[in-house]
């Protein structure tokens, strides 16, 4: 026990270490400066996060009160909290459980293998903790105001919010190491798990999905809004452990007792099953298959282009990178399709709705609904890893990287365009949906498309700028380089400013009819693409050296 | 041919250069070894010569051309074996020479015929189909050279190559680096091990504290001090200098 507590606070420190904005920045003056800018931006972000969370829990939560339903916000935060846990905890327990660069060094510690493993999901349990405290706390608080009953609530909700990651975080770290354990012989082992696990993530959306869809049986509604009970049921009838949960918040003393038993027995179970052939996998995945039999024969030598080859490279490095592929392509993909998923599978016993939906939206101007649709579309390119760490992520052979004999714009096209078609597949995805529930014109959606494409590419040029213009070389993880790096941030920001510009035009000629309106953004988005390339195009070769 | 006129690299606001009025001319047919202690320059020096650094001052020519002005074409006439084990490792070895081949242009029939000789020269036929991420150092060094020489550069350049090969690679390489010079093409390597570029270089330099204190034939410079090995001369030279190594552009 005394080891499992050394590790654990070592871990922390050094993950907390590797947050820390101010890192490293105490001797050169300028390095502090910038640093300090760094956190300061940081501060505002968390801050603007926390504020943006606590201003739409607060309007929901007066919504609900205003119906007599205020127990459905925290009921509602519960199952969030669980649900993202379940879908993206599997990708993040992969990556940081599984593929640590650190496993050979722990490997010859004298811990045991169940000492290493709970350590490191003692990290992991936290940093999920934080994310759940985020979106928990604020409605907790505002349901014991809005009760008038703070003590009770603080009492119950410190507990229920302690508890909240430990059933869901122990079940994607079982299956993590199952995963890890079934493709221990697989000589593409990294892009079977990676497909695994991105399987289970959808088959939990399905699952989740069908077990809350409505029977569009009006008396079935009617019972489930008569009491906040019902709704309460029926919301998070999908997922027991929510639903206990939430009761035990609200003063359900045995409820909160099951809760918490099923939680720490579920965290015992995973610790006692998976710790002893932990380390073994972890270390596992740190080798790699040889197979020194192959005859020069068997290559295919053929002839490509310079951004042939920087494309390809672009792609091999993302897709065989867990940690890069599971941040690049999660995000990105796995959100559309869950709600493709959830409005295909929501909505095939609501026929009506989406009828009536239809019919609603037909006596629209299309322009209009092209421009909002755009506006949804335009989500698929709010996160962009892929292109926004893209010269980040050379790390170490960067210096190598600069000897080739590369014009730049063949070096930043080949990047930009494997960005670009990981958010075109997101767009064109959420297009599809847009075109299934709304059925507008194809022209129409095309547009919609095209500006929304506009903007993305916009964005992506402009991130990949900032990141040619102050790359974050120095890593030492791969996680560390696509996750905790700062362009990111700056590259999400850059993109709500696009998007503010477009949508300030379209406001603009609002009143002018929807198709001026979509003209209006998408002559925006075309001036910030050129902007933005003519930007990208200014860093030439002779620029593009080492910044020492 | 390449030919360093007064090259002159400041890291930020430093009051030293890593590299201070360089002035270095390798004609075809020469293998140059760059010797110097840790922190000297020899990497600063490398990295102004591949372009991967610009020049504070001064300027470097590869075959007349200057790298800062037009570093795409002198970038094509060189080919680089870097000293670090940060390379695309998530590619095979097959994979990594296809992706050198396609940046430097090569043919399909050069490629392949390039491609095959080397890794039956460097023994790494086997292994080419793994991941670079499943070799040993010295492997890694093996197939980063012949990525450097699949385009047939006229200017090769190595970056410590002897680091991490074991007896037999090294004395591939340096065989492989003997002909390449036999046959005119220009081999500048950096190098720790005084007894190699003693053994085999036509030319050396040594360079300390950024300047290049002595240059000559091996046989020339030992000459010149009776008959010191080339050991004894370079802790000579460079013995009394090591009070203030501060290895500012090692290590950046």
């Amino acid at each position: 026990m005394k080891n499992y507590w050394i590790l654990t606070r070592v871990m922390l420190k050094n993950m907390l270490a590797s947050m820390n904005p101010m890192a490293g920045a105490y001797t050169d003056g300028k390095k502090k400066r910038r640093a300090i800018f760094r956190a300061a931006g940081v501060l505002i972000l968390i801050l603007l996060a926390l504020g943006t969370i606590i201003s739409l829990e607060y309007l929901i939560y007066s919504g609900l009160d205003m119906i007599r339903m205020p127990m459905v916000l925290p009921g509602m935060a519960i199952f969030l909290s669980m649900v993202l846990t379940l879908v993206l905890g599997l990708f993040q327990s992969l990556s940081e459980l599984f593929q640590g660069k650190d496993a050979p060094f722990l490997a010859v510690l004298p811990l045991t293998s169940r000492t290493v493993f709970a350590a490191r999901l003692t990290t992991l349990y936290l940093s999920e903790l934080v994310i759940d405290a985020v979106l928990c706390l604020p409605a907790f608080v505002l349901y014991s105001i809005g009760r008038q009953s703070a003590l009770p609530v603080l009492l119950t909700g410190l507990p229920t919010l302690i508890l909240l990651p430990v059933l869901p975080l122990s079940a994607v770290a079982l299956i993590a190491y199952l995963l890890m354990r079934v493709s221990v012989f697989a000589r593409h082992r990294e892009s079977i798990v990676m497909a695994l696990s991105m399987l289970v993530a959808i088959a939990y959306s399905i699952g989740v999905t069908l077990m809350n869809q409505q029977d569009g049986n009006p008396a079935a509604y009617a019972v489930m809004l008569a009491s906040q009970n019902g709704l309460l049921e029926k919301l998070l009838g999908a997922f027991p452990p929510a639903l206990w949960a939430t009761k035990g918040l609200i003063g359900d003393a045995v409820m909160l007792l099951l809760f918490a038993a099923v939680s720490l027995a579920a965290a015992a179970l995973v610790i006692l099953a998976a710790g002893p052939g932990y380390l073994e996998q972890a270390l596992s995945s740190t080798e790699r298959t040889v197979h020194r039999t192959r005859r020069t024969e068997s290559f295919g030598w053929r002839k490509g282009s310079a951004f042939r080859a920087l494309h390809g490279l672009e792609w091999k490095e993302l897709l065989r990178t867990p940690a890069w592929a599971y941040n690049s392509l999660v995000g990105v993909i796995m959100f559309p399709l869950m709600i493709a998923i959830g409005f295909v599978a929501g909505f095939s016993k609501a026929g009506d709705s989406i009828e009536s939906m239809r019919m609603l939206l037909g006596n629209v101007d299309p322009g209009y609904v092209a421009l909002v649709t755009s506006g949804v579309i335009m989500l698929g390119s709010m996160v962009n890893p892929a292109v926004s760490t893209a010269i980040s992520r050379e790390g170490g052979r960067w210096p190598f990287a600069l000897t080739l004999p590369v014009q730049q714009k063949v070096r930043f096209r080949a990047k930009l365009m494997v960005g670009m078609e990981i958010n075109a597949v997101c767009m064109v995805m959420v297009a599809a949906v847009a075109w299934y529930l709304v059925r507008m014109p194809i022209l129409w959606l095309l547009a919609a498309l095209g500006v929304a494409l506009m903007n993305g590419l916009a964005a992506a040029a402009l991130s990949l700028w900032v990141d040619a213009k102050r790359p974050q070389l120095n890593w030492t993880t791969e996680m560390e380089a696509i996750k905790k790096n700062f362009n990111q941030v700056i590259g999400m920001m850059l993109w709500v400013v696009l998007i503010g510009l477009c949508a300030a035009a379209a406001v603009l000629l609002w009143s002018r009819g929807g198709g001026a309106a979509l003209a209006g953004a998408a002559g925006v988005a075309a001036v910030e693409m050129i902007a933005a390339f003519a930007l990208l195009h200014k860093v030439t070769e002779k620029h593009l050296v080492l910044q020492v | 041919m390449i030919r360093f006129e007064n090259a002159t690299k400041v890291y930020g606001k430093s009051d030293r250069a890593a590299l201070d009025h360089l002035n270095l001319e390798i004609g075809d047919g020469c293998l140059y070894g760059f010797l110097g202690p840790n922190g000297a320059g020899k990497t600063t020096a490398i990295r102004l010569l591949t372009g991967a650094l610009r020049a504070t001052e001064g300027k470097i020519l590869v075959n007349g051309i200057d790298t800062a002005e037009r570093p795409v074409e002198a970038k094509r006439l060189i080919g680089f074996v870097p000293d670090s084990q940060e390379m695309y490792d998530k590619l095979t070895g097959w994979e990594y020479l296809n992706f050198m081949a396609d940046i430097f242009g090569v043919s399909a029939e050069d490629r392949k015929r390039r491609g095959e000789k080397y890794l039956e020269i460097f023994e790494m036929t086997q292994a080419a189909g793994d991941r670079i991420s499943s070799y040993s150092r010295g492997m890694k060094q093996k197939i980063a050279s012949i990525g450097a020489l699949i385009h047939n550069p006229p200017i090769w350049v190595l970056d410590e190559p002897m680091v991490g090969l074991d007896p037999r690679a090294a004395f591939l390489l340096k065989e492989e680096m003997k002909r390449r010079a036999a046959e005119g093409a220009t081999v500048f390597f950096s190098t720790h091990v005084l007894e190699v570029a003693e053994k085999m270089c036509d030319k050396v330099g040594i360079i300390n504290q950024g300047k290049l204190i002595m240059e000559g034939s091996p046989e020339d410079l030992i000459a010149r001090r009776g008959d010191a090995s080339l050991e004894e001369l370079f802790l000579e030279l460079t013995d009394k200098d090591q009070e203030s190594p501060k290895e500012e552009d090692e290590r950046k």
